[in-house]
C-alpha cells in the first residue's frame, strides 16, 4: 500500500512539475510569438529575459525532482502542457467570441514558437540537471556532516 | 541516511525551491491572465471600432447664374465619428480621403473630353462617370479617442485654380451643367472615399523575427469607408 502511495505521488510530482514547465514555456512562446500582446510587452521578445525565466524555473524544478528518470519524463511529459498553454493564450478572444480562427492563430504560435519550444526543452535538461546535481551534492555534504548531539 | 531528519539541508532547500516554484507558478498564471485580457481587448478594439463618416461639399464664387467662377473654390469637409466600444485608448493616426464628381457632361455626351480619365462605374445597364476631384496626400491629425467613447476627426480639403488648374476647370464644367440641367451647381452627386488608421494604446509595433503574421499591424486599426473607385 505504502508502494502504490510512493508511486502515486511520484506520478502526482512529475505531473506538477510538468504542468509548471508546460506552463513556463507556454508562456515564452505566446511571449516570443505575440510580444506586443504580452504582459509586459514590448515590440521585440527579449531573448535575454526568456533565457533567464527558462532558466531559473528549470532549476529549482530540477532539485524538487527525485531522479533523473522522472526528469527526463517531465521533461517531455511538459511539451504537450507548453503547447496548450500558448495555443489557449493566442486563441483567448475567441472565448469571448471576439477573432480570427482558432485554427490559424494555433498554427502560427506553434509555427513561430517552435524555436521556443525547443530552446525550453533544451534549458529544462540544463537546468534540471544543475538542479538535481546540486540536490545530489547537497544529500552528500549532509550525509558526511556528523550528527548533532543535543 | 538516517542522519537526514526533516530538519536537513535538503528538505529545507527543497522546500524553498517547491515555495519558489509555487511563487513562480503564480506570477506566471498571473501575467498569462494579464496578457489574454490585455490581447483580448486589442482583439475586441480592432474588430468592433467602427467610423460613421459624414461628407459635407461647399462652394464658394458661384455667381447668379449658378456657375464657378475662375476664384471660386470648393472644400470637401470630412467628419468621422470614431465609435470606440472597446477598453483601450485609441489615437487617430492618419486620415487619407479621396472624392470623385460624377462627370454629367460626359454622361450625356456632351463633354467627352474627359472620358479616358473618367472612372467609369457600372451598375446594370447603364454607366456612371466620375471625375477625380480631390486626392491630396494623407493628414495625420492626433485625436485621441478615449476608451468607451466616440471622438469627432473632422477633416477639411480645399481645391481651386491654383491649386490644381485642370481640375478646376473640369470642375466648372461639371458644376456649369449642374446648375443649368439640375438647377443647382452642387447637384452633381459626389463619391467619397477615406481610409481612416487608428492606433491603439500601449501596442508597440511588432518587430521581432518571430512575431506571428496575424499580429504584425494588430497595433493599427484600419477602417475604410465609401468606395475607392478605379
Amino acid at each position: 500500500m505504502s508502494d502504490l502511495r510512493r508511486v502515486l505521488h511520484r506520478i502526482a510530482r512529475s505531473v506538477a512539475l510538468a504542468a509548471f514547465l508546460g506552463l513556463v514555456a507556454g508562456y515564452s512562446a505566446f511571449y516570443a510569438v505575440y510580444p506586443n500582446m504580452t504582459v509586459p510587452s514590448a515590440g521585440e521578445a527579449s531573448f535575454g529575459y526568456l533565457l533567464i525565466l527558462l532558466f531559473v524555473t528549470s532549476v529549482p524544478a530540477g532539485f524538487v525532482t527525485s531522479n533523473v528518470q522522472d526528469g527526463v519524463v517531465q521533461v517531455f511529459l511538459s511539451i504537450p502542457f507548453s503547447i496548450a498553454v500558448a495555443s489557449v493564450l493566442s486563441v483567448s478572444p475567441i472565448f469571448i467570441g471576439v477573432g480570427a480562427q482558432a485554427d490559424v492563430l494555433v498554427y502560427d504560435v506553434i509555427h513561430n514558437g517552435f524555436f521556443i519550444f525547443l530552446l525550453a526543452l533544451f534549458m529544462d535538461v540544463i537546468g534540471g540537471s544543475v538542479g538535481l546535481s546540486f540536490r545530489e551534492r547537497l544529500i552528500v555534504r549532509a550525509s558526511a556532516r556528523p550528527p548533532r548531539v543535543r | 541516511m538516517k542522519w537526514l531528519r526533516p530538519a536537513d539541508p535538503v528538505a529545507r532547500v527543497e522546500r524553498a525551491a517547491w515555495a519558489f516554484l509555487g511563487a513562480i507558478a503564480v506570477v506566471l498564471l498571473l501575467l498569462s491572465i494579464a496578457s489574454s485580457a490585455n490581447y483580448t481587448s486589442i482583439v475586441v478594439a480592432q474588430e468592433n471600432v467602427y467610423v460613421v463618416p459624414s461628407f459635407r461639399v461647399a462652394f464658394t464664387g458661384i455667381d447668379s447664374n449658378g456657375s464657378l467662377e475662375a476664384d471660386g473654390s470648393v472644400t470637401v469637409t470630412a467628419d468621422f465619428d470614431i465609435v470606440n466600444p472597446s477598453d483601450r485608448f485609441l489615437h487617430a493616426t492618419q486620415v487619407t480621403y479621396c472624392g470623385w464628381i460624377e462627370d454629367l457632361p460626359a454622361e450625356t455626351g456632351l463633354n467627352t473630353s474627359r472620358v479616358a480619365s473618367d472612372v467609369v462605374l457600372v451598375q446594370g445597364a447603364s454607366s456612371r462617370y466620375f471625375f477625380r476631384m480631390i486626392c491630396p496626400p494623407p493628414s495625420m491629425p492626433r485625436n485621441p479617442i478615449p476608451a468607451r467613447g466616440n471622438a469627432s476627426v473632422v477633416v477639411a480639403y480645399s481645391m481651386d485654380r491654383r491649386s490644381d488648374p485642370p481640375s478646376f476647370a473640369a470642375l466648372q464644367n461639371i458644376t456649369d451643367y449642374a446648375a443649368h440641367v439640375l438647377g443647382s451647381a452642387t447637384a452633381a452627386p459626389w463619391n467619397h472615399w477615406a481610409l481612416v488608421f487608428l492606433s491603439i494604446d500601449g501596442v508597440p509595433p511588432a518587430t521581432s523575427p518571430t512575431a506571428g503574421s496575424y499580429i504584425l499591424k494588430i497595433h493599427l486599426i484600419a477602417r475604410q469607408v465609401g468606395t475607392y473607385l478605379v
